[in-house]
Parts: structure tokens; sequence; C-alpha cells
């Protein structure tokens, strides 16, 4: 009763699919009848039916090669708009079959599994893409494999029950290019206060040429009033022409600010963003839920 | 691409019909046919195409046609399982050995399907069709439809298999397993040879009794004469012989290929109490000349002995009071004078010339006699229900004909007071290498029982052995059972394949041996962590049993395993054991 449960359940668990393969041993397999039947040749009736039988067999031994599998979430990269990140999930065996040949997929990357030890886990790594920014699932994880034979395929879909926000697609003007429009927040472009080493974020505009003349170290302008304040102000509705876009070059200045440590405030419609209170990614999240 | 299949198409005009189909030459034809399109494809689409890739499997289908025998039975089984090994060495990518494992794990999953199918798959009662190559074309000896006295006789020692007889029930005795071949009547001195013409069998049958009527069927080996050989006295013949007066049976050609038939035969029986037209003429016709003193000890038994029977008798006695001797090297005899040579002078001979002794005795004393030949088969040569039948076993004996009896057989060479074995040397064989013999004897004829089996019961599968079998299963409640045990049986044997296939292997001894206390240990809801030490588990399994002071033991023994410079069995026994003893 309890082996029929379990048969039951793998039946419901890991479904199937004919491949183009099976077209070609159903031709075997009419072939060897005739043969059979014709010449009542019992060599070419047991080629027969142990093809057929074969084929049967690999039908539960595929199901059995998926069924048990799971699927957990392990990290996932920020997700912006329109932009692939990654997704880690752990595939785990939890008994002492060694599991072949698995593909596990998602909308976007499938990565092979070749073999999965008994007991034992596996990372992997995928590939997502979301087109719109937002509250969105992670969606299915399409476990896949045409192990033993190829004739049918058995997959298997996992939910991963985990949702996340997709950020906006940061895209627009660079921070340097806010910065140099307007002076008030960064001073002329000559009236620099010091120097300072070169960072490989620093635009051409910040290099203080002289000191590559020299031949001696690269140096950039330090502008007294960015390091004294090290707090930009962003305008919502300055920044864009619309809110898509707006958000999509906020989402930018945001995380340029995070690479250079800048200190930011963002003035929304209804509130006022500050680096100093909030993280990044929460403030991500707000911009991406707008 | 439609010009290519057209053109093919236009070259089975005339293929498709049902006697085209029934032949091999249509499977030939389209073989050919895909073989050029698929290379004139590739030539010019300069692409390997998929007809090239499957030709090697239908070129694999078509060799299944080639030969009908054990041989290509496991060839065609063995393609299959290195086709599939293949198939699952490349999607595993991991050794062979593993690939080898799940290619027998699907067949053992296979099996009883395959077993359901194959006993009831609806098989249709065509003829086989007889084309392929044929196996078996050496010949068999030992029995010619003549019976050779000189140094032309025909003496085979060979262990070569003439035929395997399968019986329906228990094999019968000893005494009774005479296979008829010839029967002889004339005497030509150096030879003997049957009747010209022999009416076919008559209307009148043999007395039999019922209870010793005996079924069997038989594998004849090709011998490239006609005869088909069957227990005496045969009842019925097989299809396409024939049967005549004197129960020989012959087959429609000459049999150059192995037959298989079915038999019925009584064990004991009275010939029909007529005789043919000369026949008793040429059953008494000898020449008293020629054996003299045959003739003056016929006479005596005459004179003393008046009843037929006892003169029969008094031929038995005077063979054995001649302290007679059989071997297989005789020494040369007169054979003008054979059956004084014999009797009188020589008194060494085998079958051969006891049985013609032994008639022209017969005859001199007044008694119709006649030489059978065929085969003795023994009992030695038989596995359960299964005899063997050699070359070696080719006989002759004697038939005598009683007024009251009808045609009663004697076994000549049972007069015979001394027997030697040893067909090189004449002396006694030596024991000891004979029991060796005996062993390697044994285990041959298993095999061949084996083998005979697989035969019968695999290859020559047919639609009459289904519907026996469906009938037996139908009507026979002790058959249908022991049947589903023996399925039963195949079932739980391919389960206990796949369950010892699919043990994952052991890496680590230490960690293997301590699998089980890990379950014990679990159905009391105690669980190993993933990021627990084994010590740190079995020190908070004690904390939770501090009765079982077995875990103390079990962890100095593990520990002590786990960082040992060598394997160490004993102490790797001592944990499992101590395990073990845990409840």
């Amino acid at each position: 009763m309890q082996s029929l449960k379990t048969l039951a359940q793998i039946l419901k668990e890991v479904k199937s699919k004919a491949t183009p393969y099976l077209f070609f041993v159903m031709i075997v397999l009419i072939g060897l009848f005739f043969q059979a039947y014709l010449h009542n040749f019992n060599i070419v009736y047991l080629a027969l039916f142990f093809t057929f039988s074969l084929a049967m067999a690999s039908c539960l031994m595929g199901r059995l090669n998926l069924y048990g599998l799971t699927i957990s979430l392990l990290s996932h990269h920020r997700a912006f708009s329109k932009i692939p990140s990654t997704l880690k999930i752990v595939l785990k065996n939890p008994n002492s079959r060694i599991r072949y040949a698995i593909s596990c997929s998602n909308r976007t990357d499938s990565q092979q599994v070749i073999r999965l030890e008994g007991n034992g886990t596996k990372v992997i790594s995928l590939q997502t893409l979301y087109e719109k920014r937002g509250r969105a699932d992670m969606g299915l994880v399409k476990l896949f494999s045409r192990f033993p034979l190829p004739q049918v395929s058995f997959f298997k879909e996992v939910e991963i029950a985990h949702s996340l926000t997709v950020y906006p697609e940061p895209k627009g003007s660079s921070l340097e290019e806010f910065l140099s429009k307007s002076s008030s927040l960064t001073g002329e472009q000559n009236d620099f206060e010091g120097l300072r080493r070169y960072e490989a974020s620093d635009t051409l505009s910040l290099i203080y040429w002289p000191s590559v003349a020299k031949g001696g170290e690269i140096q950039s302008k330090q502008f007294d009033y960015v390091e004294k304040m090290r707090t930009l102000q962003f305008d919502f509705m300055t920044c864009a022409q619309t809110d898509e876009l707006r958000l999509s070059q906020l989402c930018l200045w945001v995380l340029e600010c995070e690479i250079k440590r800048i200190n930011f405030a963002i003035k929304m419609p209804n509130q006022k963003l500050e680096s100093k209170k909030l993280s990044t990614d929460e403030i991500l999240e707000i911009l991406g839920r707008y | 691409m439609l010009l290519g299949l057209a053109v093919v198409g236009f070259s089975f005009i005339g293929e498709f019909n049902y006697v085209g189909l029934s032949r091999l030459k249509i499977f030939v034809s389209l073989l050919i046919s895909l073989l050029i399109y698929a290379v004139m494809l590739q030539r010019l689409t300069r692409e390997i195409n998929v007809y090239i890739l499957v030709s090697p499997g239908l070129l694999l289908i078509l060799s299944f046609f080639f030969f009908n025998s054990i041989t290509m039975l496991f060839y065609a089984l063995s393609v299959l399982f290195i086709f599939v090994l293949l198939l699952l060495w490349k999607r595993m990518e991991s050794p062979l050995t593993e690939a080898f494992k799940m290619s027998l794990t699907l067949f053992s999953m296979a099996l009883p399907m395959v077993v359901i199918l194959f006993l009831v798959f609806p098989r249709i009662s065509f003829e086989k069709s007889n084309f392929g190559f044929k196996g078996e074309h050496n010949a068999r000896m030992g029995h010619d439809g003549t019976m050779h006295l000189g140094s032309e006789a025909l003496l085979v020692p060979s262990k070569k298999v003439v035929m395997e007889v399968l019986f329906d029930e228990m094999i019968p005795p000893d005494e009774t397993l005479y296979f008829r071949g010839s029967v002889l009547y004339r005497d030509n001195i150096d030879h003997w040879r049957s009747r010209i013409y022999m009416k076919k069998s008559s209307a009148l049958k043999p007395t039999i009794n019922p209870k010793t009527e005996v079924s069997y069927h038989i594998t004849l080996y090709p011998h490239w004469k006609k005869w088909i050989y069957m227990l005496d006295l045969p009842l019925d013949h097989p299809k396409k012989s024939k049967i005549n007066s004197g129960f020989i049976v012959t087959y429609e050609k000459n049999i150059d290929e192995v037959l298989r038939y079915d038999g019925r035969s009584a064990l004991q029986y009275r010939t029909p109490l007529v005789l043919e037209k000369g026949e008793r003429s040429d059953a008494l016709y000898v020449d008293r000349k020629r054996y003299p003193l045959s003739a003056m000890a016929a006479d005596k038994i005459i004179r003393e002995n008046r009843g037929e029977s006892e003169r029969a008798s008094a031929i038995i006695t005077l063979f054995k009071d001649q302290n007679l001797t059989y071997s297989l090297r005789p020494k040369p005899m007169n054979m003008e004078h054979l059956s004084d040579a014999f009797l009188f002078e020589s008194k060494i001979g085998y079958c051969v010339h006891f049985a013609a002794t032994f008639a022209t005795m017969a005859r001199l004393s007044h008694i119709p006699a006649r030489i059978v030949t065929g085969y003795k088969a023994s009992r030695k040569n038989s596995v359960q229900n299964y005899l063997i039948v050699r070359e070696e076993d080719a006989h002759a004996w004697v038939e005598l004909y009683f007024e009251d009896a009808g045609w009663v057989r004697f076994e000549t060479t049972a007069t015979a007071s001394h027997v030697i074995y040893d067909d090189q040397t004449g002396g006694v064989v030596d024991n000891s290498s004979e029991e060796k013999n005996a062993v390697v004897q044994t285990v041959k004829l298993y095999f061949m029982y084996a083998k005979h089996m697989i035969e019968s019961w695999i290859l020559e599968y047919s639609r009459y052995k289904q519907m026996t079998l469906l009938k037996k299963l139908l009507e026979d409640t002790l058959f249908l059972m022991q049947f589903l045990g023996a399925f039963v049986i195949l079932v739980a044997l391919s389960i206990a394949g796949f369950t010892l296939l699919q043990r994952e292997q052991c890496q680590d001894d230490a960690l293997c041996a301590m699998r089980p206390l890990l379950k014990k240990l679990a159905k009391k809801g105690l669980h190993k962590r993933s990021s627990e030490t084994m010590e740190a588990f079995l020190k908070r399994s004690l904390a939770l049993f501090p009765k079982v002071l077995e875990l103390e033991r079990i962890n100095t023994l593990y520990h002590h395993i786990r960082y040992a410079d060598q394997k160490d069995k004993a102490t790797l026994s001592e944990l499992r054991e101590t395990i073990g003893d845990i409840k």
C-alpha cells in the first residue's frame, strides 16, 4: 500500500513528455514487430519485448531520478529591471541514490548538473531578468532530465517561495555629469581647494593634469564643498522628464553614490530619502515600488 | 528529396504484397535503398543526416535474421545491452562501471515484463520462415540403415549428440530405451540390410498396455538420411513422415537441419500377429552351409526344445555357455562364417556380432528373426526428464517372431559373460579417472539440459506451446500456483537486483559502519546535525541515553578507525558488533 502511495506521489510530482526520439523508438518497435510477426521468429520477438520493456523501465527510472529533489534559495543579487541578475539556488538530493543529467532552468537561464551525489547538494547560479520594476516573485525553477534513455523527458517545477523588489533600471546621466552641471554644488572647475589621490571613479574633468605632466602620481582636484558636505541633494521632480526616467536616473545616482561613499538625499513628492538614515537597498526598494 | 523517394518507391513495385512482406528480401531491399538514399543525401548536402545515423541500427536489426540459435539469442541481447550501456555512459559522464550497473538495473526491471509479454503475446501459426544460416551441418553417424560386420563396421564411440529427448513425465527404465532405426532381414555375408520393400503400417495396430504409454519430444540433429528415431514401439508418427509395417519412421526428405518432433510410444506391446508376404521367408532365410557348427548346435536345440520360446531360451543359454566377451575391439573374424567364428572361435565382439549371430542361430532353429538397428540410450545420460542420445549409443538388437506374441525384442549383448570397456587397450579403465570424468559429464549434462530448455521454450516457442501453456494454467491449479510462484520469485529477484545495484557505495568504512546506529537513534528522535561532529553527536546521545554505555565504546572505536594510519579490520568488526548489540 505504501509502495502504491509512493508511486502515486512520484507520478504526481514528476511529469513526463515525449521527445522526438520516441518516434525513432516507435519505428524500431514497428519494424521488429513486423519482422517477428511475419516470420514467427522468437529472437526478434525478444528484441521487441526488451526494447518496449526497457522504454517502460526507463520511464520509472527517469521519474525516480528527479523525485524528491528539493530547491531552496541561497541568495540573489540585486535585481534591476531589464538587467540580468544572478540567483543562487541549492539543489539538494535527500536520499542516497545518485542523480544524473539534470538541467536546472528558469525563464532566462539553464544550468546542467551532470551528477548529484547521494545526500549531496549543489549550488547553481541562474541568471534572471525582470522586465519591470516593482514586486516580483522568484518564479518557477524547472528541473529537467532525459535520463536514462532519451525517448521521454521528465520535468519537475519547483516554486521558489520568495518575492523580491525589482529596482528601476539604472540609466541616465552620470553623477559626474550631474555634478559638473550644477556649479553651486561643486563650485567652478578651477576653484578647487586641494589635491587628493586619483580614484578610478574620477572623471577626466577632475584630474589635475599638471600631475600627469610631471609624471608622478596622478592626482585629482578636491572640492571643499563636496568634501565638507558630502551630501548630495537630488530632486525627484527635476531630474528627468517622466516618472520612470526619474526613477531610473535616481537609481543610477544612488548606486554611484554608494560606490563613492557619498551621502545623498532624495526629495520625493511625499518623503525625503536620506542615505544617512536609510540603507541603499531600502532606498532602492522605495524607488522600485514607487 | 521527392525525386529520391519516388525512385525508392518505384523500386519496390511488386514487393508490396503479403508474400513480399513475408520474405527477407523486402527488408534487405528497403535497407539497401535507405543506405543509397542516405549516402546520396550526404554527398549532396555535405552533412551527416539522420538516415546515416540510424542505418547501423537497421543493419543490426537485419542481423537478427541470420541465425536461430542460443548464440544468436545471446548476441541479440548483448547488442541491446551494449547499446543501452553506451547511451547511458554518454549521458552519465561517469565511470563505465556505473553505467554498467545502471544498464543492469534497467534490464533487471525490464525482465519480468519481457517474460510476461513473451509468454502471452499472441502468436500466429505461420510456419517459421526457412531462411538464414543453417547451423549443425555436421552429420551424425552411428546408424545408416545397414549393419556392417567387417572392418567397414560403423563403430562410432563418439560422444556427439544424435538427439535430445524430453519426456513429459519420468524417463522410462533403461531396458526400454530403445530407439528404432532400421529393420534388417538380409544377410549379405559382411553386412545385413533391410528388405527391398516394406509396406506402410498396416491397419492392424499393435496391442499395447496403455499404462506404459509415454509421450516425448525429440530434437534430432541432422544426419542427412531420412530416419526418424522413435522409442520402441511408436504409436504414431510426426508430420511429413511415414511409418511402415516394421514400425520404422522415415521423413519425407533427408534430415539436413535440426528437426523437432513429438512422439508417443508404448513400452509394453505386442506387434500384430501377421507377417507380410515374403516376410516370413526373409526372416527365416539362412545358409546352413556357411555355419556348420552353428547348424549343429541349432539342430540339437530343435531336438531338445519343441516350442519356439523354449528354443529361444536355449539359444540364450548356449550364448551364455560360450563365455562370450563384449568388446569394441574384437579380433578380425571370418565374415563368411561369422556365426561359427564368433560363437565358437573368437568369442569376442560387440553388438553387431552378437545380433547377427543370434539372428542366425534363431533362423537355424526355425524361429523367424530380424535385426533392428538404432540407438540404445542410457539414463546415465539424463537429467530429470531430459535424455541425451549420443553416437556411441548406436546399437543393434534382435527381434524374434512368435506366433502368439508377434515380434519380441531380445537384447543379445546381455548374454556376454565379460565386458571390456576401454576402447584402446582392452583393459579395465582406471576408476579414479572415471570419477573425474563423471563430474565433468554431469556438468555437461546439466549444461545441455539448460540449452535444450532454452531452445525448446524460447527459440521454439510457438502458438501451439502458448495454447498448451495457457490451457494448462487454466485447468491445473497446482501448475498455476507454481507458475505464479515462479513469477513472484522473478519479480522479487528483479527488485533485489534493482536495490542491490542502486545501493550506495561505501566510501568511508567508519561512516558506513555508523549508519545503522544513526538510523536507530533517528527512530528515537535524535538526528545528527550536518554541522555536528560525530564526537559531539555521540556525546549528546549519551547525555540523552545515559544507560546505553556502548555509545562511549563506539565513540572510541570510531575515532580510532578514523584516525588510524592503516585499516584496522578487527576494530571495524568490533565497531559493527557493538552497534549491532544496541537495541
